[in-house]
């Protein structure tokens, strides 16, 4: 097991290192000048300008840049926002809770859901309950997060003036946004748990376990959910992914302070340091908590091979 | 077990009334006044921000010298009095001797130095401020409470510059001691507000100054301390969520409400809506003189007279404000009424006039053609949705005209490098000002030609000249007419399209009251506010 | 050489199966006719739509649904149903084209990675493996970033970020066909890499691709439709459906209908290639889970 946690991590070195530089080069290879939306609309004579790139050591070549880059990332400094001149480690921090609590909500809903209608389907399989659990699940899968976003808004904050729209703090401001970033999400967890339900269910164990007489509830909580919650493991990670890259249309929807908002924005606004910063961040999030994940699958499911 | 059950219960409900006692006691002693405001935060550094709403915030930090109100009439700050030379390059203050920054350092014409001497050095990358300051040359301090200001140039809208917490003296021990934090997680004024804290995006909070002594009843009302014990703006850019904080009560005042509300917000008791007419530049459209087509004036005028401006007031502007005469608006030093009909919606002329300068109808296109060159504009603007709106109207307007328009709604970078290069034919423009020669200066003098903001690219000695004239008039009367020939040679070159005259929206609760609002319609202040039915 | 012959044959059986299952499939039947409607619709927009796309009735500014606007028109008096059924031609547009680029480089990379093997693989691995530290949109948004705002760049973008799916899928199946006798078989008789993946692995790892390009595109119509809802797609005045459902966001309180409907055509057509494309994984490759 560490020997495979060993080797998992070295792997992701190389990607380490090939993300920080595409996150690097990407604010070189951008056309339009830092420095000139440092300046903003404003007043910007070529001798301003030229002292914004000096002082932003842009005159430097680009390896130099680089080291300098990330000796500071890896101190925990990622600059100055161009627009609001924060540090944007600063930015990241107090953002980042938000788009926890926006995840993590989104991730319990879509698994209640997801998980729970799976389940049905598969036990009712070939009825109208499956039926309609399937319709639910593909619905969910076609329906884009923007849409069905100000869709939930339209009825729930405007017509029935029940949640509020927007913002963030509190339940009652979690709900919309959680359900319309849990929505695709359910709907492919619940295609998946009923498939691989579906397998297990026609397994020889399972027979054996009905022959012996065993209850069918018994058969389902004690053979059949284990075995077929397996493989849901693996797409956690990609539905992490999902959520993230939701974040990013639900927050800017929804006006939540999170990652995702702040990310358009700065991309929007060519915020470069900004957009360097964040995407390095979500990188290597998003790499660190599939290691996660790998090795939680290697320990609900021991068939796995420690490659 | 019963016995002890009753017992515990006894006790909850006394801690409870106890509770309820004294928790609404504490809440009312503390008066919050919570403000959302629409537009974002660059610093909070008013001698560095870009940014003219930053000054609605530090202005409750910041004191100026001056104060302004209404536009053109100005009363004492932190100076007492003060003198204008004739030629207007040199003015002397004299200063308050009572004053201190809000951690303690004394203020003096010393720190009015320091500020003013920051904002011209190179390494601050000042702005707003820069602008206001104009031809800066030296101050000097003549003693403690006395400071001249020198200009190498007339400079007759120094008063107004002045009258900008933009220019307001910064404690230069806190500049000092917090370095490249100054304007993030601190700042340092004499105002009647003192910085707490600041989260990027989200919020700003303030608190009362207790020591504040130094307001104008004139312009305020009062002078002693604020009524206001907390101070909070909450920053919410997107008009449907500054709306929602309003009606939940999250927030007590908004600005700039959405315009398809106005109306339904004006009929609901729960809410007082105010309106006041902005100063400065409305919304407008700008010909790049120094790229084909919009370099010819036959063009540039057959464009304004196939706008149709009137109903451009309802489509665009959801009927808000007024249609615009000219570079001022109306509530301008200098405006008049003169020219509002100099480029008249017409159509069929606008057609003629491109017919007479070659531009022939291709009938299988729609587009005309002059020499097989097809007639096209790059329309360049950031994408708001309000800009969207604005060039699609355009857009049907000059399709109709046989004007290929080609809009580009791009990123605040990509548009800004293409139009500081001059690379585009239109462009949107809007801002607020409070003195005519900003105005003008702006837009339309060469010095800020060739990337700057004069995106006109319109280089003309004469009107370079009159614009160098108007600002250094101390007369009046005088001064208005110089700037009603510059509005005229304005119109007849067509140089820009003006659209409409916006106006200041607010909406609170009616719990507030008594809201200075400055800057000509655009700063709101809050240190005379009081809450309460 | 016989044996290859022999698995033609055997192609060809399969083909016609294919065609025999296609046909009786109630997902695919629904969801191809679903989406025939859609494609003829917004193929005979010229024809069959009341107005022009950028035509502004100046005097019905934001009505609701009726007669003379089925539903509803915009906040500069532009028809809506106009504007969808040439929004489609876009939305299309990009789903298809987008997926043409992921699909095509992610297959020749995951063809070059598992065949070759070694060096080539490590590479081709690390780098899907960087591309993968982006999840979803992000990556789409980068390579906007850099690229620029356009239509094209859209296509780009979300092409390009679709390629470690095709990439991954077709390794694997390479990787499991290298050892297969026939290719075996090829490579003994001298045949080049080239022309042995050309030839004979290609036509083998078909159905895979199929089957996640059919989703792909439901996958790209949803990508970029948010791209242009973000502001990094389609320029005004031309409708495009995300760019649609942006403009209408302002006036969601007063005029839902500018919304809703846009994005009711998305997800018709998105669900309708879902149905497809489960419905051909059903009968091309039971095995493939997505």
């Amino acid at each position: 097991m560490s020997k495979y946690l060993a080797s998992r991590l070295l792997q992701t070195i190389p990607t380490v290192f090939l993300v920080t530089v595409a996150v690097f080069l990407m604010l070189h290879l951008t056309p339009g000048d830092p420095a000139e939306v440092f300046l903003g609309d404003k007043r910007s004579t070529p001798e301003l300008l030229e002292k914004v790139r000096e002082d932003m050591g842009l005159n430097r070549p680009l390896h130099i840049q680089y080291l300098s880059y990330m000796s500071a990332a890896l101190r925990g400094d990622l600059g100055r926002s161009l627009q609001t001149n924060v540090p944007v480690m600063d930015q990241i921090l107090t953002r980042l809770p938000w788009t926890i609590e926006l995840a993590a909500a989104a991730l319990l809903l879509a698994a209640c859901v997801g998980v729970t209608v799976g389940i049905i389907a598969a036990l009712r399989h070939n009825t109208v309950i499956d039926t309609l659990a399937m319709a639910f699940a593909l619905v969910g899968i076609s329906m884009p997060v923007y849409w069905s976003s100000l869709l939930l808004i339209l009825l729930f904050a405007v017509r029935l003036r029940l949640l509020p729209a927007i913002g963030q703090g509190g339940l009652e401001r979690l709900i919309l946004p959680a359900t319309a970033l849990a929505l695709v999400s359910a709907g492919s967890l619940a295609r998946m748990v009923r498939s691989s339900m579906l397998e297990v269910l026609n397994q020889d164990f399972v027979l054996t376990a009905r022959a012996k007489g065993v209850t069918e509830r018994l058969v389902v909580v004690r053979h059949v959910l284990r075995n077929a919650l397996i493989p849901v493991v693996t797409i956690l990670g990609l539905m992490l992914g999902n959520m993230l890259s939701g974040a990013v249309i639900t927050e800017t929807i929804f006006a939540r302070l999170g990652i995702g908002q702040k990310y358009v924005e700065a991309v929007l606004q060519k915020d470069f340091t900004m957009v360097q910063g964040t995407t390095l961040f979500i990188a290597l999030m998003y790499v660190f908590v599939n290691i996660v994940v790998d090795m939680i699958y290697a320990f609900v499911d021991p068939r796995i091979r420690y490659v | 077990m019963k016995h002890l059950n009753r017992f515990s219960v006894i006790v909850l409900a006394a801690l409870l009334v106890v509770a309820l006692v004294s928790a609404p006691l504490s809440a009312q002693d503390e008066v919050t006044l919570t403000f959302g405001i629409s537009r974002g935060v660059d610093t909070l550094d008013p001698t560095a921000t870009t940014f003219s709403s930053v000054e609605v915030i530090v202005g409750h930090v910041f004191e100026t010298l001056v104060k302004q109100q209404p536009l053109g009439v100005y009363h004492p700050g932190l100076a007492t009095d003060w003198s204008v030379s004739d030629d207007a390059t040199e003015y002397v203050f004299n200063l308050r001797d009572d004053v201190s920054f809000h951690d303690g350092t004394p203020f003096n014409a010393e720190a009015v130095k320091y500020t003013f001497d920051r904002i011209v050095d190179p390494d601050t990358k000042s702005q707003m401020a820069f602008s206001f300051i104009g031809p800066y040359a030296e101050s000097e301090v003549l003693s403690d409470y006395s400071i001249a200001v020198r200009f190498s140039s007339p400079n007759a809208a120094f008063l107004d510059g002045v009258s900008h917490s933009q220019l307001g003296p910064i404690s230069p021990t806190a500049v000092e001691a917090l370095g490249a934090d100054w304007g993030f997680s601190g700042i340092v004024g004499t105002g009647p507000f003192v910085f707490e804290s600041y989260v990027p995006d989200s919020e700003v909070i303030m608190v009362k100054n207790p020591d504040y002594n130094w307001g104008n009843a004139d312009v305020f009302g009062r002078s002693g301390p604020t009524d206001i014990d907390r101070l909070v703006f909450k920053i919410l850019t997107d008009p449907g969520t500054r709306l929602a904080a309003l009606e939940s009560g999250e927030v007590d005042m908004i600005d700039n409400i959405p315009g398809l509300d106005v109306a339904r917000l004006r009929e609901d008791p729960s809410f007082v809506v105010t309106q006041y007419d902005q100063a400065g530049h409305g919304y407008s459209f700008m010909f790049n003189q120094i790229k084909s087509p919009t370099d010819e004036l036959a063009v540039r005028r057959a464009i304004a007279q196939a706008i149709d401006i009137d109903i451009m007031q309802d489509i665009v502007y959801d009927g808000l404000g007024s249609r615009a005469c000219s570079a001022l608006t109306k509530s301008m030093f200098g405006w008049t009424d003169a020219f509002c009909q100099a480029n008249p919606y017409d159509p069929d002329a606008a057609g003629a006039i491109l017919d007479e300068a070659g531009w022939v109808m291709n009938d299988d296109t729609g587009i005309r053609e002059r020499d097989g060159a097809p007639l096209t504009i790059e329309h360049w603007s950031p994408d708001r949705p309000l800009s969207a709106a604005t060039a699609q109207f355009l857009a049907e307007d000059m399709a109709a005209l046989g004007v290929d328009f080609q809009i580009n709604l791009a990123d605040i970078a990509a548009y800004l490098t293409v139009v500081r290069a001059g690379e585009h034919n239109t462009q949107q423009w809007w801002d607020t000002q409070t003195d005519p020669d900003g105005v003008f200066r702006t837009l339309y003098h060469s010095s800020n030609a060739g990337g700057g903001t004069n995106r006109n690219n319109y280089v003309n000695a004469d009107m370079d000249a009159m614009i160098d004239a108007a600002v250094g008039i101390g007369d009046l009367d005088a001064r208005a007419t110089a700037y009603a020939e510059i509005q005229q040679k304005l119109a007849e070159e067509v140089v820009m399209v003006y659209f409409n005259d916006p106006v200041v929206l607010y909406a609170s609760t009616p719990n507030v009251h008594n809201v200075t609002i400055l800057g000509g319609g655009f700063v709101p202040n809050f240190y005379s506010a009081t809450m309460g039915m | 050489m016989s044996e290859i012959a022999a698995l033609d044959q055997v192609g060809q059986r399969q083909w016609r199966r294919f065609a025999r299952r296609f046909l009786r499939s109630r997902n695919v039947m629904a969801g191809s006719l679903v989406l025939l409607a859609v494609i003829t619709l917004v193929a005979l927009a010229p024809a069959i739509s009341p107005y022009e796309p950028t035509q502004q009735f100046r005097r019905h500014r934001l009505e609701p649904p009726s007669a003379d606007f089925l539903l509803g028109t915009d906040n500069l008096g532009r028809d809506i149903l106009t504007r969808i059924l040439y929004g489609g031609q876009v939305s299309l547009q990009v789903g298809i084209v987008s997926v043409a680029i992921g699909a095509t480089l992610g297959t020749l990379l995951g063809l070059l990675a598992g065949y070759l093997g070694g060096w080539a693989d490590v590479l081709i691995m690390r780098f899907i493996d960087m591309m993968l530290a982006f999840p979803g949109i992000l990556l789409a948004l980068v390579i906007i970033a850099v690229l620029g705002r356009n239509l094209q760049n859209v296509m780009i973008a979300v092409g390009l970020s679709s390629i470690p799916v095709y990439t991954r899928v077709v390794r694997g199946s390479t990787l499991a066909l290298k050892q297969v006798d026939f290719i075996v078989a090829a490579q003994a008789l001298g045949g080049s890499s080239a022309r042995i993946m050309a030839r004979h692995i290609l036509p083998n790892v078909l159905a895979p691709i199929i089957v996640v390009a059919t989703n792909g595109v439901a996958g790209a119509i949803i990508a970029g439709a948010a791209l242009s809802f973000l502001g990094l797609g389609q320029q005004p005045p031309d409708p495009e459906w995300g760019l649609m459902l942006n403009e209408g966001r302002e006036f969601i309180r007063v005029a839902a209908w500018v919304t809703t409907y846009p994005g009711l055509a998305i997800m018709i057509t998105v669900l309708s290639i879902n149905l497809l494309g489960d419905g051909l994984r059903d009968i091309l490759d039971p095995r493939l889970k997505l």
